[in-house]
């Protein structure tokens, strides 16, 4: 116990003795999917590595958020994991079973030689003249340190960055607003085969006219969102007989503030009043879910963006619509500009910069999304401002440099994943589920070599950081000649 | 042979043109294409779509169902 004491409006917690709870040569911070690459690497690298993790099981958003839906590039650390869902029948077409893919990472990151810490909060870091020294973690045992000579940010939120004084960002930059949130759902007692033939899935894929119908009839009681945003198809589950699951993505949660626990719990409150909603007006109206049911919402809530450090390059968003490469490039990605509406229905799927000195609305895609630019769709134009026949149509992949995962000022540690440095467009197409994992590779492996080479992080040599991955069975551009 | 094509339900996401080891796959406005004149037959773009949006056909025409494990 404490006592009640105040000071200047706060109660103070008298000083804490904590234990040090290990001594690790690296310490992952997160085992979503950059962690989970991240501990993978460093520990067949041969350090000693802890992965610390707030839920009960790893792989973050991709298992315990239901987003099944492994999208980007299939390389490295990540094929693997893939191939080894595969065997067993828990993956197909780019759609995977979470409550398998919860299994396939424990196993890998055990045969690893992986220290799993789950159910523990990462509360603070410990830094000694700008040199991070390791972090604090709360759980059932208490309040307890962990000491690291590396440590890797995959937090999503960078949380351990923002801890350690780095300097982070947040946000749209007009106005500070956050990409929308989703809460994901599954239906069981589906029938695939009705729903792939029918007349809906072929004239409107994602439900644009009947949503638009059930809304006006007032069925719908408001447009949580214009469209379906994805559906997967959940592989090794019974098919052929009508007891198909799928997983939606249809939620949409606006006005995030995804640091703030107050409005974390009104979007999973509003996720699940969602699903109750949306499972229901599916079941009403969707060929081959006449017989549909809910099985579950996801237990982590989709945030697609929250904070980003601010490292030693901020990936812009003109280097995403120009697919400028960098001599440190250490993953790829090939998602595309890709906002979900902050305050409203729908996504927007470009982005507005300056080239030449004009106002341009840049998409890589063309005239596509739920919203056009203000001066019109026709105003649409790609990296260089040119529109019509011109408009470039060989899309190309986004590099993302070593430099975004290295934070400034403070020595010792990286981040992967959705907090990379990258300005808020940018890092719309660096937040998949492959490139996580692809990215939390590269800061792993980038993490071992400089340990073995006694050197800090931001100082390890591009090139041997690059024929490294590449030796791993990276993609970094090699396929693409980039 | 069986020959490919990019069905109703595509999504744009881009995993077909990303997978294709001929980079026989590009994106449209409102869809993704696979130009038939590159495609090696391989299969990859079909494994790849998330969304089920491609179908596979005979190259005499005739559909077929494919059977997924």
């Amino acid at each position: 116990m404490i006592p009640l004491t105040y000071k200047e409006g706060r109660i103070v917690n008298p000083e804490i003795l904590m234990p040090v709870f290990g001594e690790f040569d690296v310490a992952v911070c997160g085992g979503g999917m950059a962690g989970f690459g991240a501990a993978i690497a460093a520990a067949r690298m041969g350090c000693k590595t802890i992965l610390v993790e707030r839920e009960s099981a790893l792989g973050g958003l991709a298992t315990v958020g239901l987003v099944n839906i492994p999208l980007d590039f299939l390389a490295g650390i990540g094929k693997e994991m893939i191939q080894n869902l595969e065997a067993m029948n828990g993956h197909w077409h780019r759609n995977s079973d979470p409550e398998k893919h919860k299994l396939v990472l424990d196993r890998m990151a055990v045969q690893a030689g992986v220290t799993l810490l789950l159910v523990s909060h990462v509360v603070e870091a410990i830094v000694e003249n700008d040199v991070i020294k390791g972090v604090v973690v709360e759980n059932k045992s208490g309040r307890q340190a962990i000491l690291a000579k590396r440590v890797i940010d995959c937090t999503g939120d960078a949380d351990v960055a923002h801890f350690a004084g780095c300097e982070t960002m947040a946000g749209r930059p007009s106005d500070g607003k956050h990409q929308a949130c989703s809460l994901e759902f599954r239906l069981g007692g589906v029938n695939w085969e009705k729903y792939a033939e029918s007349d809906l899935k072929k004239n409107d894929p994602q439900w644009i006219k009947l949503i638009q119908e059930c809304f006006d009839s007032g069925e719908l009681p408001y447009m949580i969102d214009n469209h379906l945003n994805w559906l997967t198809h959940v592989p090794g589950r019974p098919q052929k007989s009508q007891r198909d699951e799928v997983s939606i993505c249809f939620s949409h949660s606006r006005n995030c503030r995804p640091l703030d626990a107050v409005d974390l719990t009104r979007m999973y409150l509003e996720g699940r009043e969602q699903a109750d909603i949306l499972s229901k007006f599916i079941k009403r109206n969707i060929p081959g879910f006449e017989d549909s049911y809910l099985i579950d919402t996801g237990s982590l809530l989709g945030v697609r963006e929250s904070r980003r450090v601010v490292g030693e390059y901020v990936l812009k968003t003109m280097d995403v619509v120009r697919a400028n490469t960098f001599e440190d490039t250490i993953a790829i990605t090939g998602h595309h500009l890709d906002l979900h509406n902050p305050d409203g229905p729908g996504n927007i799927k470009w982005a507005e910069l300056e080239i030449d000195g004009k106002t341009c609305y840049v998409s890589t895609l063309g005239k596509v999304g739920s919203w056009p630019p203000p001066t019109g769709w026709d105003s649409i134009t790609d990296g260089w401002g040119r529109s019509g026949d011109q408009f470039q149509k060989k899309r190309l992949p986004t590099s993302i440099p070593y430099r975004s995962l290295v934070p400034l000022k403070i020595d010792n540690l990286l981040v992967a994943g959705r907090c990379l440095s990258a300005e808020f467009m940018a890092q719309a197409c660096c937040r998949l589920i492959l490139a996580c994992i692809n990215m939390g590779q590269a800061a792993g492996t980038a993490t071992a070599m400089s340990l073995k080479q006694n050197i800090v992080p931001r100082k390890v040599d591009h090139k041997l950081l690059r024929q490294q991955l590449l030796a791993d069975g990276c993609e970094i551009g090699q396929t693409f000649n980039l | 042979m069986k020959i490919y094509l990019i069905d109703h339900g595509c999504k744009k996401c881009g995993s077909c043109e990303m997978a294709c080891p001929a980079q026989a796959i590009y994106m449209l406005e409102d869809t993704a294409v696979i130009d038939q004149k590159l495609c090696r037959h391989c299969g990859i773009c079909y494994d790849s779509c998330p969304t089920e949006a491609i179908s596979v056909h005979e190259d005499n025409n005739q559909k077929q169902e494919q059977e997924k494990p």
